[in-house]
């Protein structure tokens, strides 16, 4: 069963059998629109809090994604190269940007879970 | 309807608006020893006759060198210019266009911008290009910033082969001044040929990129071009050449060399030296970097005309940094230069492919002839023996005399070449580097030679 924590700059971080999933949201992707390029960094990349560690194209905008908790790439999600719109399908599932490894997973702490999240939508 | 601003009816109505008497009252607040109160001094007007005539007295004092005893490069060379190119630049539907990138009204320009960057693409041996910029010197400084920007920021390290043109590498520091770069030159060696020890003793993962110059300020080649861009390549860090066009009818592009990104000045192809200007940037690059280049990209696409299949010109990708995240913007520019591109398509389409080739060849062997009769006159050597060149090489004066020789061509209506930037190597103070193309016969050559040898 998968945990998701929420950003107020609306990025998420899932967490799956203890792997760790960056990606933006849902309501993110509804606000962009049709999603047309994702940039990623490299595998390895390390990211220090507040960092901008994707950029998310859509038709509408250019969207920063950051790294809200200090944290190290382990693999970018590589079908998005050719099939950005996996985002705006499946953002919280096929559509995540990055399997991470966190330096800290106590940091999650201070994320927002679903209810939270929910409550902030509204 | 009027061009002249502000009648004064308009400005006494202005002034009421904002409730003050005249100018002067509005004007109170600079101190007054900051006023000049006076006039400028500007010359009264003058009639048309007058003023013809003042401005042919001007004319005649200017010493015309025609393009046949210019025998000098640097970035701009003395080309033939087919009539041709002239004739049709300037039909008005291509010379009065002006931002052109609206399909419904302008396929011609468009398809002349999509030619442009395919024949950049051919002659770079580059995937991509952008629709042209305004210089070879701003376009480096673009592909800098190009450089940065792939590596997102991490890499601030900037590395300048040896002999690239010292003027160009003042326009990367001051074009992208505040992008704390980290700008570093390997300093040339007499004699030798950069090996891989060298450039690797400042190559590291800080370096975002390195600058080549092919054929380099000096007009040689490096035969080992292709295994120092392997060098740059093992380290992650980008090579940029910044690259002749013409000699690619005769050398292997910068692409086949392994270049990530080739940019330089593109004014050979069907555009006059003029005054130094206004001049063709060109930047080429490989698909992977197409979302850090600047500029438009100007793309073919399928399209129905008149019911039937058919194909159209369109803009196709402007990154959109460049107006809506200006600070990631990749160009301060963010312009083209349609008319000279325009040009350069024409020139490119008048002379072929075969024709190119047969030119640039030619452009070789004045150079080559040149050479030889100018090595014939005692005192003169090669600065660097035993280099390849294209159509431009420098030679070495016996000390004190090259400046004589070079005022001497002068007051016999020749350009004898440029004096190289001695800021790398004081030896070049004592240098000119020479530049040949087909506009050269064999009686300019002999005459440059001949009047050399009356000062040596």
């Amino acid at each position: 069963m998968a945990t998701f924590y929420y950003t107020k700059t609306h990025e998420y971080i899932r967490e799956d059998n203890g792997a760790y999933f960056l990606g933006i949201t849902e309501h993110a992707q509804q606000e962009l629109g049709d999603i047309t390029y994702v940039e990623l960094p490299a595998a390895g990349t390390e990211f220090a809090k507040g960092d901008v560690c994707c950029t998310v194209e859509s038709v509408k905008a250019v969207a920063e994604v950051y790294a809200e908790l200090a944290l190290k790439v382990v693999t970018v999600n590589e079908r998005l190269e050719d099939e950005p719109e996996l985002i705006n399908q499946d953002a919280q599932g096929e559509g995540w940007l990055l399997q991470i490894e966190l330096a800290d997973a106590g940091e999650l702490s201070d994320f927002m879970d679903q209810t939270a999240y929910d409550e902030l939508e509204k | 309807m009027t061009f002249i601003p502000h009648t004064p009816a308009q400005r006494a109505q202005m002034l009421a608006a904002i409730g003050v008497d005249d100018i002067e009252q509005l004007l109170d607040t600079i101190p007054a020893a900051l006023r000049l109160r006076r006039d400028l001094a500007v010359p009264a007007a003058q009639g048309e006759v007058e003023l013809a005539g003042e401005l042919q007295e001007l004319l005649v004092v200017n010493q015309f060198i025609p393009p046949r005893r210019v025998f000098a490069g640097g970035g701009l060379y003395p080309h033939h210019v087919p009539a041709v190119v002239d004739e049709l630049s300037h039909r008005g539907e291509f010379y009065t266009a002006y931002t052109p990138y609206q399909p419904e009204i302008s396929q011609g320009m468009l398809q002349c911008i999509y030619e442009f960057q395919s024949y950049i693409c051919l002659l770079t041996g580059m995937e991509i290009s952008n629709a042209s910029g305004y210089d070879g010197g701003t376009t480096l400084a673009d592909a800098v910033q190009m450089a940065l920007a792939s590596h997102r920021g991490q890499r601030r390290r900037l590395i300048f082969a040896p002999h690239v043109d010292p003027q160009y590498r003042e326009v990367v520091a001051t074009y992208n001044i505040g992008m704390e770069m980290d700008l570093q030159q390997l300093a040339p060696v007499e004699g030798e040929f950069t090996s891989a020890d060298r450039l690797n003793e400042l190559l590291d993962d800080d370096t975002a990129a390195v600058v080549f110059q092919y054929p380099d300020c000096l007009g040689y080649l490096d035969d080992e071009l292709e295994m120092l861009i392997g060098e740059v390549h093992r380290r992650e860090a980008l090579a940029i050449v910044l690259f002749y066009p013409f000699a690619a009818g005769l050398l292997k592009t910068p692409g086949e060399l392994g270049a990530d990104i080739v940019c330089g000045e593109a004014q050979c192809l069907g555009n006059y030296m003029g005054f130094g200007g206004p001049l063709l940037g060109f930047l080429a690059c490989t698909a992977k970097l197409v979302r850090v280049l600047p500029g438009r990209l100007i793309g073919r696409t399928i399209c129905e005309r008149d019911g039937q299949p058919g194909a159209g010109f369109v803009m196709t990708l402007q990154a959109r940094e460049q107006h809506i995240r200006r600070a990631k913007a990749t160009s301060n520019i963010c312009s083209n230069e349609a008319l000279l591109a325009l040009r350069a398509c024409l020139y490119m389409g008048s002379v072929g492919r075969a024709g190119f080739t047969q030119l640039a060849a030619l452009c070789h062997s004045n150079a080559c002839l040149a050479r030889e009769r100018l090595l014939q006159i005692g005192g003169l050597s090669d600065f660097y023996a035993n280099r390849q060149f294209f159509n431009e090489f420098t030679l070495k004066f016996p000390p004190g005399k090259r400046d004589l020789a070079y005022d001497h061509a002068l007051s016999c209506g020749m350009l004898a070449g440029i004096k190289p930037d001695a800021r790398d190597l004081p030896d070049l103070d004592d240098a000119l580097t020479f530049a040949f193309t087909e506009v050269h016969c064999e009686d300019d050559i002999q005459a440059l030679v001949n009047c050399l040898k009356e000062e040596l």
